[in-house]
């Protein structure tokens, strides 16, 4: 178990590393001159462009910039913004706890509504439930998480005014209500679609084996008892595999939903970055986010081997 | 992610999808080429599904020779026209029909994201089936997949577009590259069944050089879990796409395309509520034909569901 752990971190922290590699390429090797660029959208202002190119560091020869960059990221320095010029950990502080939050209560919102479902699915196969509840997980699949918080908001927020169309203040806990409620049914309907569907096929390889299907209701077990305790934790592995890799997803969904209602969070800060070729932002995102979901693939799969004692790896 | 990735982990060490038992190659009677269709047909999902895609690609094909209108022209004393029966799905901020624009979209969306989805799946065809035959490239390759799949594909494709720069071209390229890990897994996982088949290890033995064995013997017995990746594979991009376009990163504007239209209707949303319902439809109607689609050929290729 240790020696699979620390494995497992190594590997991560590889992945990790060049990752970083990765993303400093992708700065300093992009074909044309990256200060002029962003200097592009406005006039070439000559002495702008200097600035830049000094904050960039493109003045230096590209192995100083690389140790510039790794030392740098060593202690947690992720560069400036051009823009503000305030540092991107600062920038990333102040909109972490926003999406944090988001995806968290987003998450709540997909189990709330996954979990039951795709349970009640498996159990009566076939049923009207069962076609009814797949059929609205086909639509959750295959409708933009984005454009579901669009028809909320025209229907809750436009017409009812029942919620802020964008939610820009967060003052009072009411506020933080009003504001991420829409967003987060809004990413965690699309979330939910996609775990009950996985709830529901694991459920149902479980329910199909013999000593489901044959011993625990030969003991004269019920039903419910043969489905909570012997089917439902021989479910469970499938089904944290699917929430662990599904967090890429529900990240993506909030960075997209960030922009629809304006919420001060990362997506919006990496969006606004974009937007302006804010490259030292676009670079401190990209690697807090790749840092985050490889961190979670870790606990998920350090969660596999914790919990089940079948599979044996390192 | 997309919802339908066959589950890999699940097929370990099962009968591959693809070998003998597969239902679409399994030659019987003397057209193979028509029974297929038929066992395609026979399922309610594959047949649904068509449907649909077949109903959006005449209107992408036919819509723009219909209409009288040009997508990209303003007609400002039109503007803001709510649905009528000149204008079925009204006109937007520009005077613009919006039935001309979503069937100029469908050819935009359609076309790039089948262009992504060919080169994806050929570059992870490349990748998975040499990552197995080449036991050497096998830790690099999936190493390196490892890397792309670091950060949530949304996000990546985002970053590359402000590195690339906007157009179609690079947007391709961004979605390309953001989508081929998860193909070259599930090539690789059905790969390394095959790889453990008598026949391989029949043809190495007659002396078939790498290339052969890996076009005549990998590559057909691929084809099928490949297909169905492919399918949800489409799906996906389409989602990509639009969401991309929507938050300003696709899609160059002034070209038609789903989530651009979106994001000019969510200026207006309060009093032109069809730009904001009728894209989003257009999404979800291909989408749900794709993935109708994809989980028919599922069910009929997994063996476990086909019993």
């Amino acid at each position: 178990m240790g020696v699979y752990v620390a494995k497992r971190l190594a590997t991560s922290l590889g992945v990790l590393l060049v990752f970083a590699f990765l993303a400093f390429f992708l700065v300093h090797l992009t074909p044309g001159d990256p200060a002029a660029l962003i200097v592009g959208g406005e006039r070439l202002d000559a002495a702008r462009l200097d600035v830049i190119r000094r904050q960039m560091g493109l003045d230096k020869p590209i192995h100083v910039r690389m140790a510039d960059y790794f030392l740098g990221l060593a202690r947690g320095d992720l560069g400036r913004s051009f823009f503000s010029n305030l540092p991107v950990s600062e920038l990333l502080v102040s909109r972490v706890p926003l999406t944090f939050v988001l995806a968290v209560i987003s998450m709540l919102v997909a189990l709330a509504i996954a979990l039951p479902t795709g349970i009640l699915a498996a159990v009566k196969r076939g049923s009207v439930w069962d076609q009814a509840f797949m059929l609205l997980a086909l639509f959750g699949v295959s409708m933009p998480s984005f454009w579901l918080a669009l028809i909320l908001v025209l229907v809750f927020a436009v017409h009812m005014g029942w919620f802020p169309v964008v939610g820009t203040v967060f003052a009072t806990p009411a506020d933080w209500v009003r504001n991420l409620t829409l967003p987060a049914i809004a990413v965690g309907f699309s979330q939910s679609a996609l775990i009950a569907r996985m709830t529901r096929a694991s459920l149902l390889e479980v329910l199909r084996q013999d000593y489901v299907a044959l011993t625990a209701r030969a003991k004269g077990l019920r039903g419910r008892i043969v489905i909570l305790k012997h089917a439902l934790p021989n479910a469970a592995f499938p089904i944290i595999t699917v929430i662990g890799m599904s967090f890429a997803f529900l990240i993506g969904g909030v960075v997209i939903i960030e922009t629809v209602f304006a919420l001060p969070g990362v997506g919006h800060l990496l969006i606004n970055a974009v937007a302006r070729r804010d490259y030292h932002v676009i670079q401190g995102v990209l690697l807090f986010i790749a840092a985050l979901n490889v961190a979670m693939n870790l606990v998920v799969d350090i969660l596999y081997v914790a919990i089940d004692k079948r599979v044996k790896y390192a | 992610m997309s919802s339908g990735v066959p589950d890999v982990r699940g097929r370990q060490g099962r009968p591959v999808p693809g070998g003998e038992t597969n239902p679409l190659t399994r030659s019987g009677g003397t057209r193979p080429g028509r029974k297929a269709i038929r066992i395609l047909f026979r399922n309610p999902l594959v047949s649904a599904g068509t449907i649909v895609l077949l109903v959006v690609l005449a209107v992408a094909l036919l819509g723009p020779i219909i209409s009288p209108y040009n997508p990209l022209k303003s007609a400002l004393r039109k503007r803001l026209m709510a649905p009528s029966l000149t204008h079925p799905f009204g006109t937007d901020a520009f005077g613009r029909d919006v039935f001309t624009r979503i069937a100029y979209g469908a050819r935009t969306s359609l076309s790039l994201s089948l262009t992504v989805v060919v080169i994806t799946s050929s570059v992870a065809a490349a990748l998975g089936i040499c990552a197995v035959w080449y036991r050497r490239l096998d830790n690099a390759i999936m190493r390196a997949m490892d890397v792309m799949m670091s950060v949530p594909s949304l996000v990546l494709a985002i970053a590359l577009m402000a590195f690339l720069g906007g157009s179609v071209t690079n947007l391709i390229i961004a979605i390309v590259l953001t989508q081929i890990p998860r193909s070259t897994r599930v090539v690789r996982s059905v790969a390394l069944v095959i790889r453990e088949g008598e026949y391989v290890e029949a043809a190495r033995a007659v002396g078939s050089s790498d290339w052969r064995i890996m076009l005549r013997h990998f590559l057909p017995n691929c084809l099928s879990p490949m297909v169905v990746t492919a399918t949800f594979l489409f799906a996906q991009v389409i989602l990509i796409e639009s969401s991309l376009s929507f938050v300003g990163v696709g899609t160059p504007p002034p070209t038609p395309s789903w989530g651009n239209m979106l994001a000019e209707g969510r200026e207006v949303m309060s009093i032109a509520w069809w730009l904001t319902v009728i894209p989003g439809l257009a999404i979800v109607v291909v989408v749900l034909g794709l993935n109708l689609i994809g989980d028919g050929l599922r069910d009929i290729l997994d063996p476990r569901i086909r019993q």
